[in-house]
């Protein structure tokens, strides 16, 4: 009785964060992924047997033996670096993860003018500056029986524009219910929405501007069916107003169980638009280390091939 | 002054002892293809082309260049136009339905690019003022172009997602020889509100990328 009050705690403060929109959006690095293994799936969050779970929903933290460890990489266009890490444990109370992930741009040109008529003014460039994004998580997982396991983390966000810099804190939870072979994912991200990412600017006192944090709802299920995974997700998006549908299948062989092949469809909003991918990948779990690579178009005029790496292990 | 020029369908009647005349012929055309294999790797722009027709009487390739060209030079043509390239599109040997079961007709259609966005670059690398930005009060992409030529810009997000396409026509502004701005407003992104970050830019022609930058938007 008192699960299934946990449980309906949980959901409806979850549910009923789902009725709050919003209108401006911070960029969070983990759009792009939190780790290859989520990507080689669609972008299906909350399934990781590492300590990426972290980064994506904590309560899938409880598939976590003792230890986990996770790196991730990717650089777009040969400009924009996206890296993460994580790591995570088991304690007697709980499983207790950390996640960083940033995303950074180097040699942006501060840019000044002579000249205003249009046939006398030039650009030139003052000095180049740098563009960090970065995220830090704390997370928490505890279960409440072998079936039902609960999670909430922390998160600390930082972005540097040249001068301009800003921060906020937000928190996520989640939900596991694990029944056989059928596995239940839900996850809110920022549930807070008073709080917001707040800018200043060191050449200018009066600069303050804030940009919103948006709730993002997971609802994902994954099913095994003896050499194949199924998963299915649903990401409901505040800050566009979007449903967005993400399918994958895993399959790994019986004869060479440490494979898995993937191909995932996910939904992704650009601007206003939802458009969809395919994505494909494969992962390596050998002694408890993982490699996953991850594979998916872009529609980039000269980059139209999107790589992910992950590597990490467990014990 | 441009010039321009198109021949279509020259003809020769090889007689059969002329298996030497056609070997040299192919071997000309290969070396044509040869060198202007760029040339054919993209499709030319009739619509932009103005072409003068060559009449009368030229046999073979040896013919139809010193007629282009005004100048017995033993096919070393020097014939530029302003862009300095001649544009063969195609060129070929078909068999005459004749008695003449050897004899065969040679073609060559060629001409020099009038609008020839092939050549054309960026004399300075592109740059918007101010950088960073604000959305609400725009930015403004500043390029330089070699020659008039089509133009696409194509700006992307932090996830390479292309979030803006724009095309200008060679000769307008955007696709103009010289100095082309581009203005930003607040309403140019569809109304919709950027996030804080970095979007990369791309100056495109024929999909060709002639020229790259980043633009930083603040809150």
């Amino acid at each position: 009785m008192k699960n299934y009050g946990v449980l309906s705690l949980c959901l409806s403060f979850i549910l009923s964060a789902n009725l709050v929109w919003g209108s401006a959006a911070y960029f969070i690095p983990t759009e792009v992924g939190t780790s290859a293994g989520s990507v080689r799936l669609g972008n299906i969050e909350g399934f990781s047997d590492t300590s990426s779970s972290t980064l994506e929903n904590p309560a899938g933290l409880y598939r976590l033996n003792k230890f986990s460890a996770n790196l991730f990489s990717t650089t777009f266009m040969e400009e924009i670096n996206y890296q993460n890490f994580s790591v995570a444990a088991r304690l007697p109370v709980g499983v207790l993860g950390f996640g960083y992930m940033s995303a950074g741009v180097d040699g942006i040109p501060n840019t000044g003018s002579n000249g205003s008529d249009a046939s006398t003014k030039s650009f030139y460039v003052l000095n180049t500056f740098s563009y960090q994004n970065r995220l830090f998580k704390v997370a928490y997982e505890f279960s409440q029986n072998e079936n039902l396991h609960l999670g909430f983390s922390g998160t600390y966000y930082s972005t540097t524009l040249g001068t301009v810099s800003g921060s906020g804190f937000n928190a996520d939870a989640g939900i596991e219910i694990e029944s056989g072979p059928l596995v239940f994912s839900i996850a809110a991200k920022n549930i807070i929405p008073s709080l917001k990412v707040n800018y200043s600017d060191t050449t200018s006192a009066n600069y303050s501007q804030s940009e919103e944090l948006f709730l993002e709802t997971f609802y994902g299920a994954k099913y095994k069916l003896d050499e194949f995974t199924f998963y299915g997700q649903i990401d409901i998006q505040n800050s566009n107003k979007k449903l967005l549908k993400g399918l994958a299948v895993d399959y790994s062989p019986s004869f060479v169980p440490y494979l898995h092949l993937s191909l995932g469809y996910k939904e992704f909003v650009v601007l206003q638009a939802v458009k969809n991918n395919i994505t494909a990948g494969l992962g390596l779990s050998l002694s408890g280390v993982n490699f996953d690579y991850a594979y998916e178009r872009s529609d980039h005029i000269l980059y139209n091939n999107k790589h992910y790496f992950s590597v990490g292990f467990s014990f | 002054m441009k010039k321009a020029l198109q021949l279509w369908g020259i003809r020769k009647e090889n007689s059969r002892g002329g298996a030497n005349t056609l070997a040299f012929l192919f071997a000309v055309c290969v070396a044509i293809l040869g060198f202007s294999t760029p040339c054919f790797s993209q499709e030319l722009s009739i619509d932009q082309l103005s072409f003068d027709q060559v009449v009368g009487n030229v046999v073979g390739l040896h013919d139809y260049l010193q007629e282009i060209d005004g100048t017995d030079n033993n096919l070393n043509t020097t014939l530029r136009n302003s862009e300095e390239v001649l544009i063969v599109k195609s060129f070929g040997f078909v068999p005459l339905k004749s008695d003449n079961q050897n004899a065969v007709t040679n073609s060559l259609s060629a001409g020099f690019d009038g609008n020839n966005s092939e050549d054309v670059r960026l004399i300075q690398p592109p740059l918007n003022y101010p950088n960073p930005f604000r959305q609400v009060e725009g930015t403004e992409i500043r390029y330089s172009l070699s020659g008039n030529a089509d133009i696409e810009l194509q700006i992307y997000d932090m996830r390479a997602n292309l979030i803006y396409k724009q095309s200008y026509i060679g000769s307008t502004n955007g696709g103009s020889e010289g100095i082309n701005y581009i203005k930003f407003s607040p309403d140019t992104f569809t109304g919709t509100s950027l996030s804080a970050g970095v979007y990369f830019y791309f100056i495109v022609t024929k999909g060709r990328v002639l020229g790259k930058g980043k633009m930083a938007v603040i809150p």
